[in-house]
């Protein structure tokens, strides 16, 4: 069991596997970008200036550590159990993704680039990376799909001020998958002056790979803090898993402590049949997509498929490669909740704590709800609570207009 | 036994001949209209044919080839439709046949049946746009022994890496004239003849240069150093103005005749 988990410590081998999920199925365009990201980013990490910097800047910039605090009263709902939260969501910005669009831009800077492009779906990788950008002083361009810029328009705004261009994806569903498109187009074509900023532990090799290490920090910071705070590990860890990399990077810290059980939720929709939901492990079949090898949402063509999911950042076909390996080791479990219980589990953390959490995380909340009533009294949860709800607030309230039961 | 790429660049080669290499999107916008198509192209002189395989997120490709996939998707194309359309080519023309995809459909399909039936049914090549030579997939040596895998370089790949996939390639030498996706340009880059030189010496397949030939001038311009010309956006394009009802069959046919003639008769011209 233990020699399983600290091997799993060990991936991506050196052509980018997590088992056998990973790779680095680029076009030959890209090729070469890749290789010299991959390049500079195992210069970056033996450089104890890079760490340092990134360090401070997570520090003093970002605002880590963030605080893993224990919400009583929404505990009190739940029987005898105690309910962390860590609190991703304070972070400057509001979201984890500055974690690694700090790293990320750090990075590109060593490597003499002076452009950004990136893709978002939620809009919050958007703004931590136009605002890395803007810290800085590089040229920022963000692709979103048409329909996640109205459903997150306050993102945009954000994003615009912050002096990135947004630039309006019109193709297909108009969500994330098609920004991810976008956004590879531009970096193949501006490769010389461009770094593509990837916002989840997804595409080729190395980005899993890079998005987990930035992110890691949640994980690593988590589990000092509940030795600090309850002597003990937590029984359960739970995250949302969009592309992954909130989950990786919390899962991470606890992967080698086989008595903590790790949760990944997925976005589970308005129901089972393709294109209603973005739950990859429930449908999913193995696949080839974004550069990486994984389950994917897909038609028996191979097409990749339409997905829903009422939170934008989750919206997505294709899962991290390391979470497919996770969940082939038995070592993270993988469930799914529906659009409207995660709202249910938005307005009972807005309602019972006065936290607004992001429509992402509030999957999390909700799995964390549904599994409470299993586990025995004593037992201790942790929940990463990924982002803050501001940039729901007008969505969810439009839903409630059309008077959708939440 | 030769295979049909090599058999025709033996005879191009022989009178000193440049290949046209038109490519189209199978079942794009109808299956029948490609088929006629298909009929055209041949008959203005096309040496070889590269038919894509429609994919929802053709991420190499510009908007005119992405809107190309999504008409012949819409229209109910897949895999063993490419196939019975390849047969219906195969019935009347022995001209080769260069598959493009993307790999998830091919892999969904899999890739030994694939490579089976995509034989059977008479294709020659196989061009896999994000399947690079350092990945290795079950069924991809079967492959390559049923098919001949064109391989990509482009104006970024390393000299390191240029060597391995002038190795590796088969039919022919793919050379992307740009860094870039598909789609038209107003002018050629030069990066395109560089790429071409640099690769005489490390290949020993034909060199063919694709990506954002727009023009009877340009395609005659690549013609003067490259053994093949790959021409897509700016047929599809002309396709795409078909099916807005702004073009005709007449006017593409035109327009492939003069894309033919200006690569054919590039090394008379010299
Ligand atoms: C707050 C928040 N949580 C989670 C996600 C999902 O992404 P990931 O699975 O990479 O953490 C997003 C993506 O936009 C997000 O904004």
């Amino acid at each position: 069991m233990q020699k399983r988990e600290t091997f799993s410590l060990k991936l991506p081998d050196s052509l980018g596997y997590f088992g056998p999920y990973g790779g680095r199925f680029a076009p030959e365009s890209l090729m070469e970008a890749l290789l010299e990201l991959e390049e500079a980013y195992k210069k970056a990490q033996k450089d104890q200036h890079f760490k340092e910097e990134l360090e401070e800047l997570l520090k003093n910039y970002a605002g880590r550590p963030t605080p893993l605090y224990y919400a009583k009263r929404l505990s009190s709902l739940l029987g005898d159990k105690k309910v962390y939260l860590k609190r991703e969501d304070l972070l400057h910005t509001g979201a984890h993704k500055i974690n690694n669009t700090l790293g990320q831009v750090l990075l590109a800077k060593r490597m003499g680039k002076k452009r950004i492009v990136a893709e978002t779906g939620a809009g919050q990788h958007g703004v931590a990376t136009a605002t890395a950008c803007a810290l800085f002083g590089m040229e920022c361009r963000i692709y979103m799909g048409e329909l996640d810029m109205e459903r997150q328009a306050l993102n945009v705004t954000r994003m615009q001020m912050l002096g990135a261009e947004v630039y309006p994806v019109r193709v297909g569903q108009k969500t994330l998958k098609e920004a991810i498109n976008e956004g590879l187009r531009d970096w193949v074509i501006n490769l010389h002056t461009t770094h593509y900023v990837l916002g989840s532990a997804l595409g080729p090799h190395p980005f899993p790979m890079i998005v987990r290490d930035f992110q890691k920090v949640i994980g690593e910071e988590c589990r000092e803090q509940f030795f600090k705070q309850e002597g003990r590990l937590p029984d359960v860890a739970i995250a949302c898993v969009g592309g992954g990399s909130n989950a990786i990077g919390f899962f991470y810290g606890f992967l080698s402590d086989p008595q903590v059980r790790l949760i990944g939720v997925e976005a589970g929709g308005n129901g089972e049949a393709l294109g209603e939901h973005a739950a990859r492990f429930a449908s999913g079949k193995l696949g080839i997509f974004h550069g990486t090898k994984t389950f994917v949402l897909q038609d028996e063509n191979g097409q990749i498929a339409s997905t829903h999911s009422v939170s934008a950042g989750l919206d997505y076909p294709a899962v991290g490669p390391e979470h497919a390996f996770l969940r082939d080791l038995s070592r993270v479990e993988y469930s799914k909740v529906s659009d409207t219980e995660a709202l249910e589990g938005f307005f009972l953390l807005s309602q019972t704590e006065g936290i607004l959490p992001a429509l992402e995380s509030a999957h999390a909340l909700a799995y964390c709800l549904k599994i409470c009533r299993k586990l025995p009294k004593g037992a201790i949860v942790a929940v990463n609570l990924s982002g803050r709800g501001d940039k729901d607030v007008n969505q969810i309230a439009a839903l409630q207009n059309k008077g959708q039961r939440v | 036994m030769i295979g049909r790429i090599e058999k025709t660049f033996l005879e191009l080669q022989k009178d000193r001949i440049k290949a046209f290499i038109p490519f189209v999107m199978a079942g794009d916008p109808t299956p029948e209209v490609f088929l006629n198509i298909v009929e055209i192209l041949e008959e203005a002189g096309a040496d070889i044919l590269e038919v894509g395989i429609p994919f929802s997120d053709p991420l190499a490709d510009g908007p005119i080839i992405q809107q190309s996939a999504f008409r012949a998707l819409k229209g109910g194309m897949h895999i063993d439709r490419v196939f019975s359309l390849l047969n219906i080519i195969r019935k009347k023309s022995n001209i080769p046949i260069v598959l493009f995809s993307y790999l998830n459909p091919i892999f969904r399909y899999g890739i030994e049946r694939f490579a089976a039936q995509a034989y059977d049914n008479g294709a020659d090549g196989v061009l896999i746009v994000d399947l690079p030579p350092e990945e290795s997939l079950e069924g991809i040596n079967f492959l390559e022994k049923k098919l001949d895998r064109i391989l990509l370089v482009t104006p970024a790949t390393s000299p390191l890496r240029k060597k391995r996939i002038a190795e590796r390639t088969r039919g022919f030498l793919y050379c992307v004239s740009r860094n870039g996706i598909t789609g038209l340009q107003k002018e050629l880059s030069k990066e395109a003849y560089e790429l071409v030189k640099s690769m005489e010496t490390l290949s020993k397949v034909p060199l063919c240069v694709g990506f954002g030939v727009s023009t009877p001038h340009q395609a005659k311009t690549v013609a003067s150093y490259a053994d093949g010309v790959v021409v897509g956006s700016a047929l599809v394009d002309e396709l795409a103005r078909i099916v807005e009802g702004k073009s005709t069959l007449e006017k593409f046919k035109e327009f492939a005749f003069s894309l033919a003639k200006s690569i054919h008769q590039e090394q008379k011209d010299n």
